[in-house]
């Protein structure tokens, strides 16, 4: 059965397409509050050296790779979410928004494993 | 009654005049595997509670007076067959809309959206002395969003008309103002098309597709959406001509 109960209630799963605007839309949000403060730091490091020693305490946490890790998730599902988005608004049937989903997601994973193995491992 | 063909009808009531909050009621009937739900309502109207309230008119899916929400997803009573749901089957009222008994609802906020898109012909001539002809190729522009019976199941199951149903048109609204955009007898497709890309016209669909996929009369909602949204930046970058 499609459906889950809860109490009287029927719940119906969400859609396909759902999934994907609240996975688009939460990197989307996610990934600003990254880059905002992300760029304010870099605009005022403005030394070299000083830029480099601050690189050098971060570059060697494991932590710190994994968020890398992370980020490199987030801007896959935001970045093919919106492939599909724009590939569907530009006139691909809509019988394939399921399709599209799925194929981004593998694609996604699939360079999700190959771009956070490099950057655990460097 | 045989075992195979009962059905518990799990139903949201609410008298909003009378209760505070919504019941749940419990009926259980016999229907025959090719049956509608909507038979089956009847039949509970008939012979077990005369007080339900639900409203059916044509009941072959050409009114959608029957929209409701069925197990969890808006459809047709008059089109959904009793062997194709599960024993207990969970009616509510279409969400999104205001409550007026049981399983009506007020549909004078979607008819208003509606309404807002000026629905009808507009012309910039004298009338023909006989019919406003089309040829076959400029019919099937619009055969798609012709279709549409207007029962509220594609705006009462999009997320963004419920987060402001006070703004945005809603997908009904959008597919019938496509229906006279791409209609090769009308004069306003400028107008209307203007009107719908404003702020709370289809830029405000996300392309989730709950509006595809309830739709009982297979429409593709979201992708006559999409086409006006084409048609929109098309618009906006090359210098207006009568959309194809």
């Amino acid at each position: 059965m499609r459906y889950g109960q809860k109490g009287a209630q029927v719940r119906r799963r969400p859609g396909t397409g759902f999934l994907a605007f609240i996975l688009h839309r939460g990197s989307g949000i996610i990934l600003a509050f990254f880059i905002l403060p992300h760029l304010y730091m870099l605009y005022f490091l403005k030394d070299p050296a000083r830029y480099e020693a601050i690189r050098g305490v971060f570059i060697n946490r494991m932590a710190v790779r994994l968020a890398g890790a992370g980020l490199l998730a987030l801007v896959l599902a935001h970045g093919l979410n919106g492939a599909r988005v724009m590939l569907l608004e530009a006139g691909a049937p809509s019988r394939l928004q399921k399709a599209l989903f799925v194929t981004a997601l593998i694609i996604g994973l699939l360079l999700l494993a190959a771009g956070a193995r490099l950057m655990i491992a460097a | 009654m045989e075992k195979d063909r009962v059905k518990k009808f799990r139903i949201k009531r609410w008298d909003p005049e009378r209760a505070s909050k919504p019941r749940w009621e419990e009926f259980t009937v016999s229907l025959d595997p090719f049956e509608r739900l909507l038979d089956g309502l009847i039949r509970i109207k008939d012979n077990l509670d005369g007080s339900l309230t639900f409203r059916s008119s044509c009941a072959h899916g050409m009114c959608g007076s029957c929209a409701m929400k069925i197990n969890g997803k808006n459809a047709l009573a008059c089109q959904t067959l009793a062997k194709n749901t599960p024993e207990v089957v969970v009616l509510e009222p279409l969400p999104a809309f205001p409550v007026i008994k049981d399983l009506v609802v007020d549909m004078d906020p979607f008819f208003e959206k509606i309404g807002r898109i000026m629905p009808w012909l507009l012309e910039d001539g004298p009338p023909p002395e006989r019919e406003r002809t089309q040829s076959p190729e400029e019919m099937k522009k619009i055969l798609d969003a012709i279709k549409c019976i207007m029962c509220g199941c594609c705006t009462s199951a999009c997320p963004v008309y419920r987060a402001g149903k006070d703004l945005y048109l809603g997908p009904a609204s959008l597919v019938k103002a496509a229906r006279f955009i791409f209609d090769s007898r009308d004069a306003g497709w400028e107008e209307r098309l203007e009107m719908v890309s404003g702020k709370n016209g289809i830029w405000r669909c996300h392309s989730i597709y709950n509006c595809y996929e309830v739709c009982p009369r297979s429409i593709d909602v979201t992708g006559i959406i999409s086409r006006l949204k084409r048609m929109s930046v098309k618009k906006m970058l090359l210098p207006p001509r009568r959309p194809g």
